[in-house]
């Protein structure tokens, strides 16, 4: 026992170290000197072996009696205007320069802070921003100039709209944050941020409209992603895992989108958004089953054009998933459901394979998928090799070799278009993963297996939640009003405000993670 | 246990609405007939009073002890032993109507589709899926058979708007022919029928609303499935005729004379499909409450873990019970008409009058 005592305590001791322990350099606890060489000799040890750490000693003054030390990250910070703004003001300033007042004077900078630990010397160089030391002054100046490299904002090729704005979110947090401002206009857009990451300190922003959303579930979100213990973020999706309600399973419960227009419609429905630095990907939660079957492009195309699309789209959701099930359980158990003609030419054709129907289809659905896979890791200039080869392996070449159906192929064919017609990939490659068991249940149990689990499916929809609403809102439970948005969609005159029903006006409680209900 | 669970009065009566209809459109007009011939709307509008009775039998137990599923009431008012003995009984016959509904629904599918697979096997597909529903919860239960909803009532009007060309009304004819006694005796099989009402009273405290309310919605549920029964037994009497009784599932048999342009000729898997949908609701419902009931017997184990010895326990018994046609409709018929009556019927109306000659001192708190 007195092992297991001791190796708990030494777990114990070794899981102390706080996160700023984690990411900060031991010097980060000493207090910023008067003297420049000092400080130069704790930054050196410090940075050491960090090539990318410019420090310039800088001396100015009539006789160059007064000196000061810059500090940045080359890259990072933005280096014409440090020539121009520091280094040419300071060397230009005729007033003698003894204090940060005078030098925050001297310099032609708007944002400069004063700090005096080396903790935050070494947060701020770390964020891109420039820091100051001066000699004789036992604090420093941050600078904010920074100027991290990030690409224009483009169209995404991920959520593509035929009518509707063509920007994209980008890597940079800031300019992601711009173009929300840009299209709501108020002080009631507000922005919450914090960091999440024990190395990479990743910046997070909470967005959300004040007095449509729940206050209850800003909180909830700033309480789970606060719960969050991970080294790096990366992308929204490694936070998206950890703080769905239902961890475990395959429906997305978090709804992401690259597209400024989809996260503003969103905030306006009372919903909040999650923003990462160096991601295009944000997260909008609550979420429902039927905002992964929506487009943004349904708000602007017509209303009758747009539900006769997510009618459709609906259609081909079960398609994607039962298509192949269905196919299997009629040729193994259920023969009389096709009309006799039709029954003749299937079976001609049936003859000549020699697998039964569910490795047929499932092989054929394997190789799909395969081909798919790989046709998002190809590069670019050999994409088109890769589809005609897929065309030869699950086309002709397979049926003339007698290896599957030609029915087989229509019926993958069918589903592989439907599966694409998801507008959402979360919920796409869901509904692609569950075809498989219900393939195998369907050569077991034909029709009676395939109705069983499309039951279980339903169950563990309507089981799920997200952030305190039902995942299968508009139809179980069913409302009225926010059922007016969702596999329809009615004029947006008879939607008036909040179509989703305005999750904050509610009074829907919203429950802790993994809470049952 | 159930009390933190929350449903609306609208999901509190459709699982029983859309089991009644389900197992109601299947058997009931053949069973009927053999009764009241061409008249058995008669018995079917006269056994509904059963069914109004029950939901005001529920609906003042509900108002008179809030928040306390019929098994507890019957603890707290019958004193331990004879509670208990109640409860038990209760119990068994819910087990017993279980057990039919498992074979009705077993011999269907093996007669008309599954001819080769085992009767276990069949059963205790549908066992598994109910018992990931009754692990999930009595609102998941509800959400889920509002989502079918739809589907089933959909497909059933279908079916009797695409064979309007085909009926001959003429075949209701004569009324009342041999007097209202004679067609008034099938009244006893479906009076046991709408018995199935009752079943409310084991998940009471799951809805919270004045009891007026509740009343009112369980009489328009209790119309609605008469209502929908009767269009159903109208859609067969005047495709069928005479023949009502040669079949066993008569319904069935009408959905496959539907012929539209030789394209949906072959549309029995859909029947099929959406009376699936409402087998696995009725059967949800009723093993949810056997759970509760269990759960309310082996005090601080929830009804959730309760689920899979439940199971176990129903596909046990099934596999031994009416392992044949014959047996099913000539001994079972009798037997679940005894476990409705006596457990959905006259064991709470007996309770009822208990309360109401010998409980008056317990003080009402909020209701109407």
């Amino acid at each position: 026992m007195s092992v297991w005592n001791f190796l708990r305590q030494w777990k114990g001791k070794s899981k102390k170290k706080t996160p700023e322990q984690l990411y900060l350099a031991p010097e980060a606890s000493q207090m910023i000197s008067g003297s420049l060489n000092k400080n130069k000799r704790i930054l050196d040890q410090a940075y050491q072996d960090c090539a990318d750490v410019i420090q310039r000693v800088i001396r100015f003054g009539e006789k160059g009696e007064s000196g000061a030390l810059l500090v940045y990250l080359e890259g990072t910070a933005n280096v014409e205007e440090i020539d121009e703004h520091v280094i040419k003001s300071l060397q230009k300033s005729k007033k003698p320069v003894r204090s940060l007042e005078d030098m925050k004077q001297a310099l032609s900078v708007t944002d400069a802070q004063k700090i005096k630990q080396f903790a935050d010397v070494f947060k701020n160089v770390s964020d891109g921003k420039p820091v100051l030391f001066l000699d004789g002054v036992p604090s420093a100046l941050i600078l904010g100039l920074t100027k991290w490299a990030t690409r224009s904002v483009e169209d995404t090729p991920t959520e593509p709209v035929i009518r509707g704005a063509k920007e994209g979110f980008v890597e940079s947090l800031h300019v992601n944050i711009s173009l929300i401002r840009r299209r709501i206009r108020t002080p009631k857009l507000k922005v919450k941020t914090l960091e999440v990451g024990d190395y990479s300190r990743t910046q997070v922003a909470l967005t959300y409209m004040d007095g449509i959303c729940d206050k209850k579930l800003i909180q909830e979100i700033l309480d789970r992603v606060n719960r969050v213990s991970i080294d790096g973020v990366w992308d929204g999706g490694m936070i998206q895992e950890q703080i769905q309600d239902q961890r475990w399973s395959i429906f997305p419960q978090i709804q992401t989108t690259e597209r400024p227009d989809t996260i503003c419609a969103a905030m306006l429905e009372g919903r909040a958004a999650l923003f990462f630095e160096g991601t295009p990907n944000v997260l909008i939660m609550p979420t429902t089953f039927f905002a992964f079957m929506q487009s943004p492009e349904d708000y602007y195309s017509g209303f009758i054009i747009s539900t006769l699309l997510r009618i459709l789209r609906t259609i081909f959701i079960l398609i994607a998933l039962l298509a192949p099930a269905f196919y299997i359980a009629v040729i193994t158990f259920h023969q009389e459901l096709i009309p006799t003609t039709l029954i003749m030419s299937v079976i001609q054709f049936r003859e000549q394979v020699p697998f039964p129907a569910v490795v047929e289809a499932v092989g054929m659905e394997i190789t799909f998928e395969g081909l798919r896979e790989a046709g998002v890791r190809l590069p670019r200039q050999i994409g088109p090799a890769i589809s005609i080869v897929g065309a030869l392996v699950i086309g002709q070449a397979a049926i003339q070799a007698s290896l599957v159906s030609p029915a087989m192929v229509i019926v993958v064919s069918i589903t592989a278009i439907a599966s694409f017609m998801i507008p959402h990939y979360d919920l796409s490659i869901a509904i692609r993963i569950l075809r498989f068991p219900i393939m195998i249940i369907a050569s077991m149990f034909g029709l009676l297996g395939v109705v069983l689990s499309v039951i279980c499916i339903v169950i563990h929809l309507t089981s799920l939640r997200s952030f305190g609403i039902p995942y299968f809102e508009p139809f179980a439970p069913f409302r009225k009003k926010a059922s007016l948005d969702s596999v329809v969609r009615a004029p947006l005159w008879v939607q008036k405000q909040n179509p989703q029903g305005a999750h904050g006006n509610r009074n829907q409680s919203v429950k802790g993670r993994g809470q049952k209900t | 246990m159930i009390k933190s669970e929350k449903i609306t009065l609208f999901h509190y009566y459709l699982p029983i609405y859309l089991g009644m209809i389900t197992t109601g459109i299947l058997t009931m007009p053949t069973m009927l007939y053999k009764a009241a011939e061409q008249n058995l709307w008669l018995p079917l509008i006269v056994s509904s009073l059963s069914g109004y009775v029950m939901v005001l039998v529920v609906t003042y137990l509900y108002h008179r002890f809030p928040g306390q599923t019929l098994i507890e009431i019957f603890r707290t008012t019958m004193g331990r032993w004879i509670g208990n003995f109640c409860s038990a009984l209760l119990l068994g016959l819910l087990i017993g109507q279980a057990i039919f509904i498992l074979r009705e629904y077993q011999m269907y599918l093996t007669i008309n589709y599954y001819q080769y697979m085992p009767a276990v096997v069949v059963i205790g597909l549908l066992l598994l899926v109910c018992m990931y529903a009754v692990h999930q919860g009595l609102e998941v239960i509800c959400r889920s058979s509002v989502f079918f909803f739809p589907f089933i009532i959909a497909v059933q009007l279908i079916t009797c708007l695409l064979i309007l060309p085909e009926l001959s009304p003429y075949r209701l004819l004569p009324i009342l022919d041999k007097g209202i006694l004679y067609p008034l005796k099938g009244a006893v099989f479906s009076f046991a029928w709408y018995s199935e009402f009752l079943w409310g009273a084991f998940y009471m405290p799951a809805v919270s609303v004045p009891a007026k309310k509740m009343l009112t919605t369980g009489f328009l549920f209790v119309t609605a499935t008469t209502v929908s029964l009767l269009i159903v037994f109208f859609v067969v009497i005047c495709f069928l005729g005479d023949a009502t009784s040669q079949y066993l599932y008569s319904f069935d048999i009408v959905e496959r004379y539907i012929q539209v342009s030789g394209l949906i000729e072959r549309s029995s898997a859909l029947f099929m499909i959406v009376w699936l949908l409402g087998v696995f609701v009725k059967m949800a419902l009723l093993m949810f409450i056997i759970s509760v009931n269990t759960a309310h017997f082996v005090k601080k184990i929830s009804y959730a873990k309760l689920a899979l010895p439940v199971m176990l326990l129903l596909l046990l018994i099934s596999s031994f019970c009416f392992t044949s046609m014959k047996s099913m409709y000539q001994n079972g018929m009798f037997f679940l008409n005894i476990c409705c009556l006596v457990g959905n019927m006259i064991l709470p109306i007996l309770l009822l009058i208990y309360c109401l000659l010998f409980h008056r001192d317990t003080p009402r708190s909020s209701g109407q």
